[in-house]
């Protein structure tokens, strides 16, 4: 017992890995309890667990690994269903803004502006025109036109432009909408626009153009890269002089009066911003029109 | 634990290791999954819930081969089951559901008599056993049933040798304190 004194608190562990002998196991508990021992330690090890079936649980890794790997039916759910509720609030949000904080700005005649929106794409509004945009326009890209713009349209999501003729609504990049009147034109310099106009649709790709005029729609091919009003010009391809004339007007800022059966005649050029005279000579000399200022209105005759 | 979350979150890294080869992978599921399952049916006293959560492991195990040589594989495996039951093993008491086997022992008949009184002593044994505390039942088991030494059970489930002795030590103890008629 003395050399196995600094074993004795946990004797029977020693005795079960054979580090005590069965008479040193007996001289500590004593004979009948040494036999209960030996007893207990010998039905013990006759007795197992069940043996696993290994290509059942294997088989089983094997599915666990493929499931891991699929995106779990219940987490989904309710991601979609979270989902569901932030969007719809975004949507109640977004047309609190749009109606409550809508912004705009008008142009005066003469005096076009260039707008940088807060999604990185530029708005340049010609002369005389007006556009309203939603304060929140990063996340709400809607505009409302009456009069002319130039779209440069930053990636993201839709796109429109809201005009009392028909929406524009943008696939890609730069854009030209003019709106006024009865009058809606749409050139597309870059990318794809979609156009609509009495609930149908039409996509325009790059360089190509549409007018709707009197009710007709008429489409035509635009070879520039961006408007000419850009760069200081009023450009017209096939133009309704009734429409050149108003361009005019928005551009100098005088009323002109012209005989009604001048309005619809077709005209192809441009006239510069910079120099009334001047425009007034390209419009009217190949028309074959005259022209005169009198107390800041023009009158134009045959 | 804080060495598993590390291995974990270096997944991406998955280098050509052996453990990455199914039939390597496959030889260690053969080598440890009795043992891991086994422990586990010993520490939940649930047969389905044991096996699950080796299967777990065993997943977790493979989404880390890269990382692990298979000589490494046993202690993982077992600091991941260990890890994964700690909830399990917290929150719910499972109905026990295994059952203990008498080894089949062709070598020496047995008298009719001593068979009786044998499957009398192993309910009373059944019984006991289930009745230990977790931690003495498991090292007593791992220890009884799975033939491990006590260091190597020290080493699986990271404690001191003389934790485990201690452990052993109390156990049989207990069953002889419930067992009286033997």
């Amino acid at each position: 017992m003395d050399t196995n004194s600094n074993n004795n608190e946990n004797y029977l562990s020693d005795w079960l890995a054979d580090k005590l002998t069965d008479q040193q196991l007996r001289a500590i508990v004593g004979e009948s309890e040494f036999v209960a021992y030996e007893r207990l330690k010998n039905s013990i090890g006759r007795l197992q667990v069940e043996d696993p079936d290994l290509a059942r649980n294997y088989a089983a890794i094997k599915q666990k690994r493929i499931d891991k790997f699929k995106p779990e039916v219940r987490p989904t759910m309710s991601l979609y269903h979270y989902a569901a509720i932030a969007a719809t609030l975004l949507l109640f949000f977004g047309m609190f803004q749009f109606f409550v904080f809508s912004n705009h700005v008008e142009t005066a005649v003469g005096k076009p502006m260039l707008l940088a929106m807060s999604d990185g794409s530029k708005v340049r509004v010609n002369a005389n025109s007006r556009l309203e945009y939603p304060s929140l326009f990063k996340y709400n890209r809607k505009v409302c036109l009456e009069g002319e713009a130039f779209f440069e349209v930053e990636k993201g999501g839709s796109f429109k432009v809201e005009t009392s003729i028909g929406t524009v609504e943008v696939l890609g990049t730069k854009f030209n909408v003019f709106a006024r009147g009865s009058y809606f034109e749409v050139v597309c310099y870059e990318g794809r626009v979609k156009v609509v106009l009495n609930d149908k649709s039409e996509i325009l790709e790059n360089g190509q153009a549409i007018r709707l005029y009197k009710g007709n729609k008429e489409t035509w091919i635009e070879d520039d890269v961006q408007p000419h009003w850009l760069s200081g010009e009023s450009s017209f391809l096939h133009a309704p002089l009734g429409q050149v004339l108003a361009q005019l007007e928005s551009q100098f800022g005088h009323q002109v009066q012209y005989p009604k059966s001048l309005e619809h005649i077709r005209f192809t050029g441009s006239f510069t911003h910079s120099d009334l005279d001047i425009s007034l000579k390209t419009i009217c000399i190949p028309l074959n029109l005259k022209y005169q200022i009198a107390e800041g209105k023009i009158i134009i005759s045959e | 634990m804080v060495i598993i979350f590390i291995i974990m979150s270096l997944t991406d890294q998955k280098a050509d290791s052996l453990l990455c080869s199914e039939t390597v992978f496959k030889s260690v599921f053969e080598s440890h999954f009795k043992l891991l399952r086994n422990f586990l049916i010993f520490r939940y006293k649930n047969v389905e819930r044991a096996e699950d959560t080796a299967q777990n492991a065993f997943v977790i195990l493979w989404e880390n081969c890269g990382l692990i040589k298979p000589e490494q594989a046993k202690s993982f495996l077992f600091t991941t089951a260990i890890r994964l039951s700690l909830n399990l093993l917290k929150h719910d008491k499972v109905v026990t559901n295994y059952e203990l086997q008498s080894r089949s022992n062709g070598q020496h008949q047995e008298s009719p008599e001593f068979l009786m009184v044998e499957r009398e002593l192993k309910i009373q044994l059944e019984k006991a056993i289930n009745a230990l505390p977790e931690k003495q039942r498991t090292v007593f088991l791992m220890n009884r049933f799975e033939k491990q030494s006590y260091s190597e059970i020290a080493a699986l489930l990271d404690l001191s040798v003389k934790t485990v002795e201690k452990r052993m030590h109390l156990a049989l103890l207990s069953l002889r304190k419930v067992i009286k008629n033997v």
